[in-house]
């Protein structure tokens, strides 16, 4: 099925909204990430230079994804969208080498806001198109993803270019957030 | 066993033992893990610690992939071919050209460097001394960096407009000079923008290399494929302009290539170019009511020109005609009537772009 039927599959509980906060480094892909779900074009993305956010409405539910600038200069601004955060999307552009280290840093530094605490972290290792890039599990050790306890977790390997594996990393964000709903 | 296993699996509440385990769905293979896809060798895209050195890479050579300079000084770098994602990293008195990127290009780290390049987004971080030609079809962002001199990148070689279109660029799309700095600093720019006379080859080497000669390769206005535009040079001056719009057709682009070849005769120039689907909504808006314009505008995107200069209105309406009568009969067009109108239906030609791209 397609990637927008897929989103409209979700069923939380009741008429619920969920709010997805898209975070990571500049030119990691987040906005092209965000228009593929939203069904969009992506032959026009610019830098963000504030935020962008879109609303997926269908069958009774909201998706609610804000996707915020990364650059350095502007990440101290993140923490003005960390409140009501249901799921969190780490996106990293796995053929940026040099900056691992970086976007590692900004990681762990989210990970232990009071904030986000809790808050299931779904990473997409995006970019996985290009030749540099590392593999998600190569990205998943760099990360020491395996040293998070304290929420569910998932790293998914995708291309937001050709939309592969986007689909994957939304169906462990229906599971988890259905298996938190559950009453 | 197998009656101690059916025991221990209705105590933990699990189905019966007899119920048939379903295997998830086989894993899709992705493009990346294909055959001929792992075959490639990354190194050969990336160029490091190289020293005095100069580099070619003919059309065909690149193709799309990803491309990486790091570490390298006093080198000049040739990329005659469309490439994926660029990144360029500590780099020291370096002179690159890069062909149509499809997505980023990103230089960090760099000083002294003049970057000529074609791209769809283009970033700079920690970077000084550095001239930038480009086209480009989003704003460009420079983050931390000092002294960047920008200028419209003005080039052509054989097979360069397969190149534009294979990294799906379009050459009416440019915004050169439109900068957006995300570390402004109060008394002054990090950043200043070039002369028209400041071509490119004045700064970046002209190759020489016998291997490249059958290229062609020329930095003039007259054979560019990306228009030369003054954009924010021009921006604020007080000249008349002129609008003028010409709705999806196979001669469109020749014909607007050959209105601004004609136009230069008389002084006026060419600010700026725009080429997007003009929503009917927004043609409805843009032309006043007139509705005659609305099923052009669905037929595909326009290219739009934004002329200035003294009586520019007249002059570009001698000049349309002419082309019209001459050569490119019934070709559908718009062009401003008053200069009144004219600044109106630019602001409206913009903004619609925009907000047809943040929707």
């Amino acid at each position: 099925m397609g990637l927008l039927d897929f989103i409209r599959s979700f069923r939380a509980t009741s008429q619920q909204e969920l709010r997805i906060l898209l975070l990571g480094l500049d030119n990691a892909g987040k906005t092209t990430l965000l228009k593929v779900l939203a069904s969009e074009d992506i032959s026009h993305i610019t830098p963000t230079q504030g935020f962008n956010i879109k609303s997926v409405q269908s069958s009774g539910f909201k998706l609610n994804v804000w996707d915020i600038g990364g650059q350095r200069r502007i990440r101290p601004y993140w923490r003005n969208y960390f409140e009501n955060t249901d799921v969190l999307i780490y996106v990293i552009d796995s053929s940026d080498r040099k900056r691992f280290d970086e976007t590692n840093q900004e990681l762990w530094e989210l990970l232990e806001e009071e904030k986000l605490r809790n808050v299931p972290l779904l990473v997409f290792a995006n970019k996985q198109d290009l030749l540099n890039a590392a593999k998600a599990s190569d990205i998943t050790d760099g990360l020491s993803l395996h040293q998070i306890r304290d929420r569910r977790w998932q790293i998914q390997g995708c291309s937001a270019h050709t939309k592969e594996g986007v689909k994957e990393g939304l169906e462990w964000i229906s599971k988890t957030i259905g298996s938190n709903k559950k009453k | 066993m197998g009656c101690l296993f059916s025991y221990i699996a209705s105590f933990l509440g699990w189905s019966g033992s007899s119920d048939i385990v379903e295997e998830p769905p086989p894993r899709p293979v992705y493009s990346w893990e294909r055959a001929d896809r792992v075959a490639i060798k990354k190194e050969d895209f990336i160029l490091d610690k190289l020293k005095d050195q100069t580099i070619f890479r003919l059309p065909g050579s690149v193709n799309g992939q990803q491309f990486i300079i790091q570490n390298c000084e006093n080198c000049t770098v040739y990329v005659f071919d469309h490439t994926g994602q660029v990144q360029i990293d500590d780099c020291i008195n370096c002179k690159i050209f890069i062909g149509p990127v499809h997505g980023s290009i990103f230089i960090r780290d760099s000083i002294n460097c003049v970057l000529a390049t074609i791209c769809q987004q283009f970033r700079t971080r920690d970077c000084r001394d550095t001239y930038v030609y480009l086209s480009c079809t989003s704003q460009p962002i420079i983050e931390a960096s000092h002294n960047i001199k920008f200028g419209c990148l003005t080039f052509n070689y054989q097979q360069l407009a397969d190149q534009y279109k294979s990294a799906d660029i379009n050459p009416w799309n440019n915004n050169w000079g439109h900068i957006h700095d995300f570390t402004t600093i109060p008394d002054g720019k990090n950043y200043s923008l070039l002369d028209k006379n400041e071509n490119v080859f004045k700064y970046l080497p002209v190759p020489t290399d016998p291997s490249c000669s059958h290229l062609n390769i020329k930095d003039d206005i007259d054979t560019s494929i990306t228009p030369y535009t003054y954009g924010e040079l021009y921006r604020h001056r007080t000249e008349e302009r002129c609008l003028v719009i010409f709705f999806q057709d196979s001669n469109a682009d020749a014909c607007a290539r050959a209105l601004i070849a004609m136009t230069k005769q008389s002084e006026i120039v060419l600010v700026q170019s725009k080429s997007y689907k003009i929503d009917e909504t927004s043609a409805e808006r843009m032309f006043g009511g007139n509705r005659t314009y609305t099923p052009l505008v669905t037929k595909g995107p326009v290219i739009g020109l934004e002329f200035a200069g003294e009586n520019c209105i007249s002059i570009c309406q001698q000049c349309l005609n002419n082309l019209l009568a001459t050569k490119y009969q019934n070709l559908p067009h718009f062009i401003s009537q008053s200069s009144t109108d004219a600044r109106i239906q630019l602001d409206k030609f913009y903004n619609f772009a925009s907000m047809q791209m943040f929707a």
